[in-house]
């Protein structure tokens, strides 16, 4: 007999019940986001790319100056054209972000639908995500725009592609903030210009072991690359997680800014390759032992925090891509990792019966079953 | 369930890497960012000079400061097949130069901007004009624009805009209010530009 615990982790019907459950009948529980999705190119050091374009209406102040009315205005509008853009831009949901509940917000955030700014931003705000979950428009977060595309592993112009189709098709519905000199105006000038951020997730625990980081950043800083952490800007780098992005987005073109992103980025993946070949070529004791105690904790645990937790994966994560440990699937991390998160864990244990005072107690106990689950399911593919 | 949980999980109260206030005291804007890394991952400190100092942590001076700058900004220009020569500048007296302007479209002042490093709307680029240009160099290395072009789109609101503020300028210039009429010009332009 299936544990209740392991329908929820395979999704299907049991995430949709998950989502009755819930307490909003919010569709998009259950459901992986698609930028933590296996498969995709470099996957083994770019977890996700994301684009991101700012931009503003002509004639209205930006949101940081814009009262409750003006900022209802600018929503209608926005969501207006957003709902008006062609069949070929995808079908987006407009979500009104202020009227969730505290949960739902964060829930967006972990999914990083919308920023962590968005969480403390004020007045009439919101989110327009498409079907495929790829694409979303947050409204009123620093800019009245934040357009942005999230791909699974390493992506550079087919994404631009995507995101500037959008872009045009929104641009057409609305006049943008713009001048030929300076490009689109925004509200900070740090994204004047192009308004365009590329930015890859990568996990790079080769380069954090091997120490050789700190020179890789700073080489990178160099060429223009910023460093932030999973959740980009307001966040700390946790679980070996970096986010690289382009620090200028003025005075060349998105093309140019996304070839020389890319291009650090390439240089970058493949430090992390070599790094991670000489850990199993000069350490492979070392290594296997900081990966199985990584396992014990996690198989053991009775209170887990988040960030001890992404701290952990990220070990478990390099066993797997380095071939060291066979017991999980990549899928199955990046399913722990994004349902071991606050607000994810809070709805998927909200339909049980138990009582969790501490969340920590309440992510132990998950992350115990999902191990659980998914390594007598391997046992029972053998056996078949 | 139990009681409500907190989110704030090492998730949501983050660094603002971009415009951010010292973690210390949390008054003045940071200027030192000092980023620790261990096996385990990151952690970055943002810190004003004056918190810096009492954590001891050295401070350089501007000459020093200005050759590391040169180092980075030349390599980039190198690039780009340009020379670059930085200079120290004075910034306490420039401020005291340079009068609190105010954006006449949506009251921000040059004081806010300083503070927040938030514009208030598309008329402050022109209202603000030299201040953006020279923070543009700064951040981006350029303060032109070569990206995509944005189409032409209709001016009806942007002309009403334009002719109210016509309407301040030409009493500005009667009642010889010159440096609020500068202000107002200003402003016209930057809405000019901002619905090209």
């Amino acid at each position: 007999m299936r544990s209740r615990a392991a329908d929820k982790a395979t999704g299907g019907a049991a995430a949709d019940k998950t989502a009755e459950d819930a307490p909003s009948r919010f569709r998009l529980y259950g459901r992986m986001p698609v930028w933590l999705g296996s498969g995709g190119p470099e996957n083994d050091v770019v977890l996700s790319t994301r684009i991101r374009l700012a931009r503003n209406l002509a004639e209205r102040k930006f949101p940081v100056r814009a009262s409750i009315r003006e900022k209802q205005k600018i929503y209608n509008e926005v969501a207006e054209a957003i709902g008006n853009t062609p069949k070929q831009c995808g079908k987006f949901e407009v979500i009104n972000f202020g009227r969730l509940g505290k949960l739902e917000q964060h829930f967006l955030a972990e999914e990083r639908m919308v920023s962590m700014d968005m969480l403390k931003a004020e007045g009439e705000r919101g989110v327009a995500c498409d079907e495929t979950r790829r694409f979303c428009v947050m409204i009123n977060e620093e800019d009245h725009l934040r357009i942005q595309g999230m791909y699974p592993g390493f992506h550079t112009l087919d994404l631009w592609n995507a995101i500037n189709r959008l872009d045009n098709g929104i641009g057409k519905n609305v006049k943008y903030a713009y001048n030929d000199r300076l490009g689109f105006l925004t509200s900070c000038p740090t994204n004047s210009g192009t308004g365009l951020r590329i930015s890859y997730l990568m996990h790079l625990p080769g380069l954090v072991l091997t120490k050789a980081i700190e020179p890789i950043l700073q080489g990178a800083s160099q060429l223009g690359i910023a460093t932030r952490g999973f959740f980009g800007e307001c966040s700390d780098v946790v679980g070996n997680f970096f986010q690289l992005s382009n620090q200028a987005t003025m005075g060349s073109s998105e093309e140019e800014f996304i070839e020389a992103t890319s291009g650090a980025i390439k240089e970058i993946i493949e430090h992390e390759r070599k790094a991670r070949e000489k850990l199993l070529k000069d350490a492979p004791i070392e290594l296997s032992d900081k990966i199985c105690r990584a396992c014990g904790i996690l198989y053991s645990a009775r209170l887990l925090g988040f960030t001890e937790m992404l701290n952990l994966m990220s070990a478990m994560r390099l066993g797997i891509d380095c071939g060291v440990y066979k017991e999980h699937s990549i899928e199955a991390i990046n399913k722990i990792v994004i349902l071991g998160m606050p607000a994810h864990l809070q709805i998927y244990v909200s339909g049980r019966d138990s009582s969790y005072d501490d969340p920590d107690a309440a992510r132990a106990e998950v992350i115990r079953e999902l191990l659980g689950e998914n390594r007598v399911k391997r046992k029972k593919r053998k056996g078949s | 369930m139990g009681e409500e949980w907190s989110f704030n999980d090492g998730m949501d109260e983050g660094i603002n890497i971009g415009m951010s206030m010292c973690n210390d005291c949390a008054i003045n804007p940071a200027t030192i960012h000092l980023t620790h890394i261990e096996q385990n991952g990151a952690q970055t400190h943002h810190l004003c000079e004056e918190c810096a100092r009492g954590r001891g942590v050295p401070i350089p001076d501007g000459e020093t400061l200005l050759k590391g700058l040169e180092a980075i900004v030349g390599n980039a220009a190198a690039m780009a097949g340009t020379q670059v020569k930085l200079t120290l500048k004075q910034p306490e007296r420039e401020r005291e130069e340079v009068p609190n302007i105010k954006c006449p479209t949506c009251r921000t002042k040059l004081s806010d901007f300083r503070a927040t490093g938030r514009l208030g709307c598309p008329g402050c680029y022109g209202c603000f004009g030299e201040q953006v240009e020279k923070l543009h160099l700064q951040i981006h290395g350029s303060s032109g624009h070569r990206g995509k072009k944005y189409g032409a789109a209709p001016r009806k609101k942007g002309k009403k805009e334009i002719e109210r503020l016509q309407r301040e300028l030409s009493e500005a210039i009667s009642s010889e209010r010159f440096e609020q009429a500068a202000v107002i010009r200003d402003a016209i332009r930057g809405i000019g530009q901002g619905t090209k």
